[in-house]
């Protein structure tokens, strides 16, 4: 913490409290730029920009905390992350634009930082120490500074239509097709950059759209972020859905894309009855996949399916959703590219998602995979208690090294709770579940497509068997102006191994262990005063090899399964501060894995970091 | 690091300047609703004061804010509030959205914003819940992020402030 004082700039400080003083004298309004009021026959009149702007400052630090270990740890370095978007609607037209910044120092041109490297690591050329990227990583963005036009768009709302240009989203179905990478709540996205049309009547919704991926480079939270190194690709689509009556939806979609290099195409269609007999939803997709195959090859064309069902029933208390999915070759829409933590939608996972945050490897992540999911929802009017369980089973077809070659036929039950409670003044709210997955091996047939090694190797593997045990608990307590809540997830990971393995660190001390399993877990303590001011508290425990974790052999995201991975406990604390509606400051002092965080009554996942992080978000 | 001082310092004095206008135009939007009808912004706008809420159905958060935006919804129902409240799910996951309004007993609308269009447009870094309330001068008037238990009150009173006086 010395270390990590000392190298804080001093200028940071001061000019941080004077903000967070001034904002404090800031009144409560709700503020806006109204362009053109005054002059009624402007054309700017009626106007709204609406502008939001979060900075973040970030020190990082990698503490050394193992002083056996003779590696030193990486060096420190400061980053500025900016993000401005800015809205302008003039009556149905908006524009909207995302300008990202990122700097970091020092860099190899800083002569003190060179002399320092030089020092540690004589002649080698010189890395900057914001490249510290874990293996996986193909052309680390280097630069000390970037500014990017992340998104824009210009969207037209019409009555019943939209045509948009610019950045959008697209999903068809429930999201086999267009599996583009898209997840909002951590920041990390790959939209479109083309043109998209939408009619919406009461009968009939059609959506054509056309462009090239357009994936985020800066993201505000994973530095140096390329998010899955997919090229500008092309890809066209559209989707016409009929619904003839209230409860009754047909839809035809297909989708031509260029994102493997080689002009592929996928068609399909979904049926959805909504509301029989008031309770039952049925909904079914089906999806043929056609890749496109190199000139002069000799093999035959690549095929795929993707064919998903769900199942609602509401009677009375009790709701069961069965959901089932038969996939092959059904995710080759996304190139092939390191495994990256927290990165991929996964359409319709049947799985209970928090838990495989960090587990990507597992089956749920699979082209190839046939399951069924039976989710019974029983609720107690009396008691307000919500009583959940599921069991799911799928037979996945998919190897995921390095964990296993093989097959493998899942079994995964969960249990869950949810339970408001008035005691007088107080409320408590308890949401809490417990599961196991267990990976039972199979041993795979010879299967057409793969290399001579590649079968030689799956015919030789041991067939391990891999099990996840998960918890968590989220307990809130309120009184009055006070909250406090106290979130705790914890998964313990087991593989079994055909032998005793040992490994000699480079702290010198053999470990043997036949039992190759890690766990994870998280806790953090927070209180909050008139939903104004947070302060939460963290400690996180992990030695699972492919955790994001800043000292975990000095790199976001260590992706290689190694052994000489580090067992880490992360301690931190964090300040939230919204004294007014339009501002928040935030201040995080510590360390962090990689993970969903809920405090101050919002949840965000945030990577691996270590150091000083200071976020000042601004709206108006 | 002296490269970025000015930024910082820019930035810190964009939060002191003064408010220029309480309230900004709620931009219209066309969602398919959960019951599968096409719902639009301005089917209320200007008739009601809109309380809108971006939620997801692994936000815990969210799940709070909801059980108290439905009462609020019964009981100040008549007096001219509509509650919207817009999923950001992924679109596989309608089936669990449906599933947990059946089991909350929840009334007001439910919106699914699978593409992002929407919450792109008004809460760009998707902070879940986020809640907007925009009043029948068609103004957004009060926006905020996240939920603890008792903050229903200030949205109460924000949303009371807004309607019609009670006879």
């Amino acid at each position: 913490m010395k270390a990590l004082l000392q190298n804080i700039h001093g200028a940071v400080i001061p000019i941080a409290v004077a903000t967070l003083l001034l904002a404090l004298t800031l009144p409560d309004t709700a503020t806006a730029v109204q362009l053109g009021e005054e002059q009624g026959s402007a054309l700017l009149h009626g106007s709204t920009l609406n502008f939001n702007n979060t900075s973040y400052y970030k020190y990082n630090l990698v503490l050394d905390d193992d002083k056996d270990d003779s590696r030193e740890p990486p060096f420190p370095f400061h980053e500025f992350i900016n993000r401005t978007t800015a809205t302008l609607r003039i009556k149905r037209l908006t524009l909207g634009l995302q300008m990202d910044a990122l700097g970091s120092w020092p860099g190899c041109s800083d002569a003190s930082f060179s002399e320092a490297y030089a020092e540690r690591h004589g002649d080698s050329d010189c890395i900057p120490p914001n490249q510290i990227l874990g293996s996986g990583w193909e052309d680390p963005v280097s630069e000390q500074f970037l500014l990017r036009l992340e998104k824009a768009y210009l969207r037209y709302a019409g009555k019943g239509f939209e045509l948009q240009l610019g950045d959008f989203y697209a999903s068809f179905g429930r999201g086999i097709v267009l599996s583009m990478v898209k997840r909002p709540e951590i920041d990390q996205d790959n939209s479109l950059r083309g043109a998209r049309f939408d009619l919406m009547t009461k009968r009939l919704g059609l959506t054509l759209l056309g462009g090239l991926t357009n994936p985020q480079e800066i993201s505000m939270e994973l530095r140096n972020q390329g998010i899955d190194k997919l090229d500008a690709r092309l890809l066209a689509g559209g989707s016409v859905t009929v619904r003839p009556t209230g409860n009754l939806n047909f839809g035809l979609h297909s989708v031509g894309y260029d994102l493997l290099g080689l002009p592929s195409f996928s068609v399909g269609g979904t049926a959805e009855i909504s509301n029989i007999a008031d309770v039952l939803d049925l909904f079914i997709e089906g999806d043929g996949f056609f890749y496109g195959q190199e000139e002069g090859s000799n093999e035959d064309p690549v095929r795929g399916h993707g064919i998903y069902f769900a199942g609602t029933l509401y009677a009375g208390p009790m709701t069961l959703l069965i959901e089932a999915k038969s996939y092959r070759n059904a995710q080759l829409l996304v190139q092939p590219g390191p495994v990256v933590p927290l990165q991929y939608t996964n359409p319709p996972s049947l799985e209970h998602e928090p838990t495989i945050t960090e587990d990507i490897n597992g089956s749920v992540q699979s082209g190839n995979i046939h399951g069924l999911r039976l989710q019974p929802e029983l609720f107690f009017f009396k008691t307000n208690t919500t009583l959940t369980g599921s069991v799911g089973v799928a037979l996945d077809l998919e190897p995921h090294p390095p964990f296993s070659r093989q097959h493998e036929f899942t079994l995964h039950p969960w249990i869950a709770i949810e339970q408001p409670i008035h005691l007088g003044k107080a409320d408590l709210h308890l949401v809490a579940d417990v599961g196991y997955r267990h990976d039972f091996p199979v041993r795979s047939d010879q299967e057409s497509g793969i290399s001579s090694e590649e079968s030689q190797l799956r015919a030789d593997e041991f067939l391990s068997h891999t099990g996840m045990l998960h918890y968590s608990v989220d307990f809130s307590v309120t009184f009055g102006k006070h909250s406090i809540e106290l979130v705790s997830r914890y998964r313990r990971h087991a593989v079994t191994l055909e032998d005793e393995v040992c490994w000699t660190p480079e702290s010198g001390t053999e470990t043997c262990d036949r039992d190759d399993g890690w766990i994870a877990m998280e806790n953090a303590l927070s209180y909050t005063l008139m939903g104004k001011y947070t302060l939460a508290l963290h400690i996180d425990h992990t030695d699972d090899p492919i955790v994001q974790s800043l000292s975990n052999n000095g790199a976001i995201g260590n992706l290689a399964y190694d052994k000489d991975w580090r067992r880490s406990t992360y301690i931190g604390a964090e300040v939230i501060v919204k004294p007014v509606s339009n501002l928040e400051l935030y201040a995080f002092v510590g360390s962090q894995k990689a993970g969903i965080v809920c405090t101050g009554g919002a949840c965000r996942t945030v990577p691996a970091f270590t150091g000083v992080k200071t976020r000042l978000s601004v709206n108006f | 690091m002296r490269f970025f001082l000015p930024l910082i310092a820019a930035l810190s004095l964009l939060s002191i300047s003064p408010p220029l206008h309480a309230g900004e135009n709620a931009g219209d939007f066309t969602l398919p609703s959960l019951s599968g009808d096409n719902i639009s912004l301005s089917d209320y706008l200007g008739k009601k004061v809109i309380l809108v809420s971006f939620f997801a159905t692994w936000c815990a958060p969210c799940i709070k804010e909801m059980a108290k935006l439905n009462d609020m919804q019964k009981e100040l129902g008549d007096r001219g509030l509509q509650v919207l409240s817009i999923s950001v799910d992924e679109a596989r996951d309608k089936a669990k959205v449906k599933q947990l309004i059946k089991r909350m007993r929840y009334t007001p609308p439910v919106l699914l914003d699978s593409d992002s269009k929407v919450v792109n447009s008004y809460n760009p870094r998707k902070d879940m819940p986020w809640t907007m309330i925009i009043g029948i001068d068609k103004q957004i008037q009060h926006k905020k992020k996240g939920f603890t238990e008792g903050d229903e009150v200030k949205i109460r009173e924000w949303v009371e402030a807004l309607l019609p006086k009670a006879s």
